[in-house]
């Protein structure tokens, strides 16, 4: 009973009121003995049986705390708490009447600096306050100074118990988090977020220190977002309370994947930004580790509708970068994290379409780093140039891996999105200078490579016949097919593999690479029965096929062509005509060749006749090139499809050519080292003789009509160039 | 019996650069010490302090802030509800004085309108000024505030300062509670002020 006197000395009778006694009796006179057991029940039973009476008792209660409290009665005050503490428990249902109270003595014992035992209690107590679910609004309750307090606990330096009031100021932050992070009847919390989120980032760097210190550092695979939680988070959660209590980095990302889990859309952005601020103060974008471990957390614990937005943030924020003109290092950086970001959200939300916008956003900061590298060359500054490549590839493999993962319709999607985007990117800039000419170029092949990089997993992964192969959308493939044209011999390759890639169903491409003469074609491993067996496909030369020969017509009489262009076209010719499976589309295809054999032949003739000048020019190794292609291509399908007439005189042009023109065959044609001695006329026999193709199809069911007419490549072709302009 | 017997409570922040004495003016105002080698504060400290104005206790909540530049947002975070902003420079040191624009503008953007707002030159014990008092006291009229010269080295102005904040800011949460009474100004009042206290009776 303490130091209290409940009963008059003299008489004996009660002068204290009822609920001081029960409260008075509470503490035991030895504060080592803890509360009285019998008496605490006392007071609970009170408490129940008269609520009426339960805010003097508390008020009382309280007024003790802060008693013991300033005559640094240390003991009491612990038992203080814990009474309070019992009975808000057991009183829960009344928490209203006397929760001013509570909180004013837990605040008054939380302004004890500096004292570890009272604050671990007080943070205990107010952990146990924060279980409790209130049903009646309070709006007036302020938890301002606990807020504030908490996040100095988070930033405590003392020499000793620098780790213990850092795990208690967390474990402060969370409970108030789980108080009223979804409690609408609550003061929100959301509006603390620029004083909890720091605290909480501030100790996870110290996990990040601690892990660079030990020799056995996980490897970066550990962050990856992909996984959504590694088994040994969840281990981690389980053990959570009894190994966090002491570590504050491993407490702080529970507490960061808590807060993250209960954030609301209208709430994120609020809990994301103090992120990147204190990123941006504490220099902590470089190493990318942190920031990558920071938002893996993120992105593993936020409601998966929701993770478009951090990726907007980020995105928000990389924009910032750029208009501080900041070092690409931190650009690069940023984007690793927004890689990572992406990356998980393709695969986990189907989140896809929504980040177009997003999509376009990177695609913007591509081509302002372009132009801030071709400036800064100007300037002859090397190290930026270094910088901004890093961040360009950042931002191509960030593309790249979100289309990866997406589903495949969104994976079209992608690749349209991009392929009509280069039309629109370059708008606004002028190129005046060969530079920024050069640096549209560049750009272009770029993003091409993307497209390429999403065309090729598409075809790994995706092997079932999947919408996009069979319809191909005029969206994606016209500016495709329109770009074999382009003046620029690498975008032209790049084109027809992207196209490689989208036509080749059954996975032929491997086998035709290169441009051979095999007298035996079942080393090749091709089926001779390619007709396609099911009746929804649209074959793709149904659709495109005279756009695609005429492109292919130009493309193929460029005057820079490469080999490895060459080889391109000669398996894409193969493939088409072996998807297609079609008659028709030999014919066309074998029909086209001709014509291309015919204009060569003519191009030739010319070139001993200055005056026609309006014929298009090609070096004689080009032209060799094209008569190989031919060849090759003549021989494959003759006996690929059985027809012997055909096959017969493919065998004997080729037999003529080894003799009179070793050059224009695949052997010797795509050797570098041809002499340009050559002579540019190729002698009657080497050709294929239309005639003789035709007759031999005729005779084996082929309808070569077509034959009889010239064929005409379509006019009005477009350039690349012209393509930009127009859309 | 009143649970806690002062009348008003007042939040006080502390900013300025880095080094220029923060912490050792409030240590020196709270504790009565003087810190040699005192680290960088991280984020931000906290002390109270019970002052008497006109016999009546005011409780004063003093948030002592970092200066350094990484802990800026966090610092920044803790002026919105402050009831005054004490800005401390080095008078021997003219960049902390050449920074002080940044700070007000700061104070302007995070700080609640009526916050009442303190310059300070510290370390005026040391004979290497670099800022004249008058050129201070001109950018404190200028900016609408106070100026002092403090030393926490040899205590000089140290409790001068906090007490004139108590007095202004007690002076001003009597004139907005009979002012505007009912308009919820009772973030100053102790909450129990309100209730009535009980008394214990003995024969």
């Amino acid at each position: 009973m303490s130091e209290y006197c409940n009963n008059c000395f003299c008489c004996g009778c009660y002068l204290v009121p009822r609920y001081k006694r029960l409260v008075n009796n509470v503490f035991p006179q030895n504060p080592q003995h803890g509360l009285d057991k019998n008496n605490l029940e006392k007071l609970r039973f009170y408490a129940v049986v008269k609520p009426e009476k339960l805010d003097k008792s508390f008020r009382y209660m309280s007024e003790k705390v802060a008693r013991y409290l300033r005559h640094r009665n240390k003991p009491f005050v612990i038992l203080g708490i814990k009474a309070m503490n019992d009975t808000m428990k057991t009183c829960y249902q009344q928490l209203n009447t006397f929760v001013d109270h509570y909180l004013d003595a837990l605040r008054l014992v939380l302004e004890e600096k500096n004292d570890l035992e009272l604050t671990e209690h007080a943070v205990s107590s107010f952990e146990a306050f924060c279980e409790i679910r209130e049903e009646a609004p309070n709006y007036q309750r302020n938890y301002e100074f606990f807020v504030d307090r908490f996040t100095e606990l988070c930033h405590n330096n003392s020499d000793t118990n620098k780790t213990k009031f850092r795990c208690l100021g967390l474990r402060g932050h969370h409970a108030l988090i789980r108080k009223t992070a979804n409690d609408e009847l609550q003061n929100d919390v959301w509006k603390h977020m620029d004083k909890i989120v720091p605290s909480i980032v501030f100790n996870m760097e110290v996990r990040e220190q601690d892990r660079q210190s030990i020799p056995t550092t996980p490897t970066s695979s550990q962050y990856n977002l992909g996984v959504t939680t590694a088994p040994d988070q969840i281990e981690l959660i389980e053990r959570g309370t009894a190994l966090a209590n002491d570590n504050p980095a491993i407490l702080a990302v529970i507490v960061l994947r808590d807060l993250f889990c209960r954030a609301h859309l209208n709430n994120i952005t609020a809990c994301v930004q103090p992120i990147l601020i204190h990123l941006d103060n504490h220099d902590k974008w470089i190493p990318v580790d942190f920031p990558k471990y920071i938002f893996s957390e993120i992105m593993n614990s936020i409601k998966h509708h929701n993770s478009y937005l951090i990726i907007e943030l980020l995105l928000g924020h990389l924009e910032k970068h750029f208009h501080q003109q900041d070092t690409a290092n931190i650009k690069t950086s940023i984007m690793k994290v927004i890689q990572d970001c992406m990356v998980f959200a393709a695969a986990t939300t189907g989140a896809g379409s929504t980040m177009f916008t997003g999509i376009s956003r990177l695609l913007k900061f591509l081509r302002q780093s372009f132009q801030i590298q071709y400036t800064s060359n100007a300037n002859n500054s090397l190290s930026n140039n270094q910088d901004e490549h890093e961040f360009q590839t950042a931002v191509i493999n960030g593309i790249g891996d979100f289309a990866e993962k997406l589903p495949d319709f969104q994976m079209m999607e992608i690749m349209q999105f991009i392929i009509t985007s280069l039309a629109t990117l370059n708008q606004g800039y002028e190129e005046t200078t060969n530079d920024s000419k050069d640096a549209t170029l560049k750009l272009q092949i770029l993003l091409l490579k993307t497209v390429k990089k999403v065309a090729s997993t598409y075809q790994t992964v995706h092997r079932r016949e999947t919408s996009t192969q069979t319809t191909f959308p005029h969206q994606l493939f016209d500016p495709l097919l329109k770009m074999m044209n382009a003046p620029e011999p690498e975008v032209r390759l790049i084109v027809l593999e992207i196209l490689q890639s989208l036509v080749d169903r059954r996975q032929y491409a491997d086998k035709l690479r290169k441009i051979k003469l095999p007298k035996d074609i079942s080393q090749l491993e091709l089926p001779t029965e390619t007709k396609a067996n099911r009746l929804f496909d649209i074959a793709f030369m149904k659709k495109f096929g005279r756009q695609f020969l005429s492109q292919l017509y130009a493309c193929i009489l460029m005057d820079n062509n490469t080999n490895d262009i060459f080889h391109a076209i000669y398996c894409l010719m193969n493939l088409v005509t072996l998807e297609a499976g079609d008659k028709d589309v030999l014919v066309d295809v074998i029909h086209f060749c001709f014509k291309i054999q015919c204009d060569l032949t003519k191009i030739s003739d010319s070139n001993g006749n200055l005056h026609q000048s309006s014929q298009r020019r090609l070096s004689n190794t080009n032209e060799n090139s094209i008569h190989a292609l031919i060849a090759a291509y003549f021989n494959l399908m003759s006996k690929l499809n059985g027809i012997s007439a055909f096959s017969q005189h493919v065998n004997e042009v080729v037999r003529n050519r080894e003799r009179h023109a070793p050059y224009s065959l695949p052997a010797n044609a795509f050797n570098s080292n041809t002499d340009e001695t050559i002579p540019s006329r190729i002698p009657k026999d080497c050709l294929f003789s239309q005639e003789i193709v035709a007759n031999a199809l005729d005779a084996s069911g082929h309808d070569t009509s077509k034959f009889d007419r010239e064929y005409r490549p379509e006019p009005g072709r477009l350039f690349f160039k012209d393509y930009m302009i127009d859309s | 019996m009143l649970m806690d017997d002062y009348k008003y409570l007042f939040k006080v922040v502390l900013i300025g650069n880095a080094s220029v004495g923060k912490t050792c003016l409030v240590r020196r105002f709270c504790q009565d010490v003087f810190p040699t080698g005192q680290a960088a504060t991280i984020g931000v400290d906290f002390l109270i302090k019970t002052v008497e104005v006109n016999g009546e206790k005011i409780k004063l909540q003093i948030w002592d802030t970092a200066g350094q530049e990484r802990f800026r947002s966090i610092t920044q975070s803790y002026y919105r509800s402050a009831n005054a902003l004490i800005i401390v420079f080095d008078i021997n040191n003219l960049a902390t004085f050449s920074s002080l624009p940044d700070w007000v503008r700061e104070v302007k953007a995070y700080a609640n309108n009526d916050v009442l707002c303190t310059l300070v030159g510290n370390k005026c014990d040391i004979n290497q000024r670099e800022v004249p008092t008058h050129v201070a006291e001109q950018f404190a009229e200028k900016n609408d505030m106070w100026y002092l010269e403090t030393s926490a080295k040899n205590s000089e102005n140290v409790g001068k300062l906090f007490q004139t904040i108590a007095e202004e800011l007690t002076m001003k949460a009597r004139e907005s509670t009979i002012g505007a009474s009912n308009s919820g100004h009772d973030s100053f009042f102790n909450g129990d002020q309100k209730t009535k206290p009980v008394k214990s009776s003995c024969c």
